[in-house]
């Protein structure tokens, strides 16, 4: 913590290298949580782009006291929902773009092994969820942030956040993916079923 | 596998080879340092963004309103000329409308012209200072010939530099009466809404409540402390005199 204040005091005073420094000690973990969010690399890019110029910019009344990483975490979310919001309307516009995009996720699954075509599926359940929801799971499982952390990220009360996380597992048990031997019976049932009986 | 270590490891996994792009460092870098040349000083600079500047008309109050492309570190180009306000003898909305023909002017020139005619304007300005009267009025009688000769030949270079250039649009948006000091708050607070996080909101709020309710009770410090939210969203308040 007070070697995060000492950087941020170098930034301050106008150190390129210090931001570069704190740019290093946070970007992997906040590139992450853009990346699944926005759901492709290019906006992801800008998205990260935008936060720590923002970041930069507003340094000053950051209160040193508290820890950078949730302040520039809810920088990057309102940056993430700017960028939903021009997508969006993009989308409208382009169309099928949308669809796109998913396609090619989905095509990525295919290519992978079948221990992580399971973990996949958990991924691509997490996708299908609320934005609201999908955003409290990544910040809590990804992130590791205590829920105390992810009400002030969010502005939002520590009852809402408890509340969603408790929607979110919930819609995510009830849809997530089977254990792989029940998953493999599924399949042999089915199997049977289109095919008469007949290889059975 | 309880859902929750199922979800971390699932998450982990799909994210376990993304990597932050090291382009967004160096263009973050390219970006800031680039709004530091550009005027701003340490770190609260922001991009450029055209001028809008409005005086409030008709307000009962001690606070007059100048919403402008200012930033934290922001230099008024009328200081390039002048050093600063307090050198420049008209008063302070002539010195405004200076800022804000300069800021029409430069919008409109390329970096070079514009530092061209910055540099003949603040000779210029030189010689009115050393040679204005109490009345702003210049004392010709005191100038040698050279001196005149070369305000001459100042005044005809910028003349000619900036004949052509629009600036009646900084003349235009000087006064807009139908812009209420009720309109102006609710920009900015649609504005920093959307770019503050919930907690500098309330903050920022709070002092837009305290300001708008009891005008005079707003200070230095309270000023201080509204433009350093205002200044990274493009405004700035002064106190009028």
């Amino acid at each position: 913590m007070e070697q995060e204040k000492d950087l941020i005091e170098r930034i301050l005073a106008g150190s390129s290298a210090a931001y570069a420094e704190l740019y290093e000690q946070t970007a992997g973990d906040l590139y992450k949580l853009i990346r699944l969010l926005v759901g492709n690399t290019e906006d992801a890019q800008d998205v990260m782009q935008e936060t720590y110029l923002q970041a930069h910019r507003n340094l000053h009344r950051f209160d040193r006291d508290r820890a950078f990483r949730p302040w520039v975490t809810g920088i990057a979310l309102r940056q993430v929902k700017a960028c939903r919001r021009k997508r969006w309307l993009q989308a409208r516009r382009i169309g099928r773009a949308a669809q796109y995009n998913r396609r090619t996720e989905e095509a990525d699954f295919a290519n992978e092994s079948a221990e992580r075509l399971d973990r996949g599926e958990w991924i691509e359940r997490i996708e299908r969820l609320p934005y609201k929801l999908r955003q409290i799971v990544i910040l809590k499982y990804l992130n590791d942030y205590a829920q105390e952390e992810i009400a002030e990220i969010l502005g939002i009360p520590l009852g809402t956040v408890k509340s969603r996380v408790h929607a979110a597992l919930e819609r995510l048990r009830k849809s997530g993916p089977k254990p792989f031997e029940q998953e493999s019976l599924d399949s042999a049932e089915n199997a049977h079923l289109k095919t008469g009986g007949r290889y059975s | 596998m309880k859902i929750e270590q199922e979800l971390r490891s699932a998450l982990q996994k799909r994210t376990s080879d993304w990597e932050a792009p090291t382009e967004v460092l160096r263009n973050v870098t390219e970006q800031i340092e680039a709004e530091q040349a550009a005027g701003g000083s340490g770190h609260a600079v922001r991009r450029h963004r055209p001028v809008r500047k409005r005086v409030l008309v008709g307000i009962l109050s001690a606070v007059l309103i100048l919403p402008t492309g200012a930033y934290a570190g922001y230099h008024y180009l009328s200081d390039s000329v002048y050093g600063s306000k307090a050198n420049f003898g008209g008063d302070a909305n002539a010195y405004e409308q200076l800022e804000a023909k300069l800021q029409t002017v430069k919008s409109q020139m390329s970096d070079s012209e514009y530092e061209q005619l910055t540099r003949l304007l603040r000779e210029a300005a030189s010689l009115y200072s050393q040679y204005a009267g109490e009345d702003g009025q210049l004392k010709k009688s005191e100038m040698s010939v050279e001196e005149l000769a070369r305000l001459d030949t100042l005044e005809q270079e910028i003349k000619k530099q900036t004949t052509g250039l629009d600036t009646s649009k900084a003349a235009s948006t000087q006064f807009d009466e139908n812009f209420t000091v009720e309109d102006f708050w609710a920009e900015v607070l649609a504005k920093a809404e959307k770019q503050l996080d919930s907690t500098d909101y309330a903050k920022f709020r709070a002092l837009v409540e305290t300001v708008k309710s009891d005008v005079e009770a707003a200070d230095k410090t309270t000023m201080e402390q509204l433009n350093s939210y205002l200044l990274p969203l493009g405004y700035k308040v002064e106190q009028s005199n």
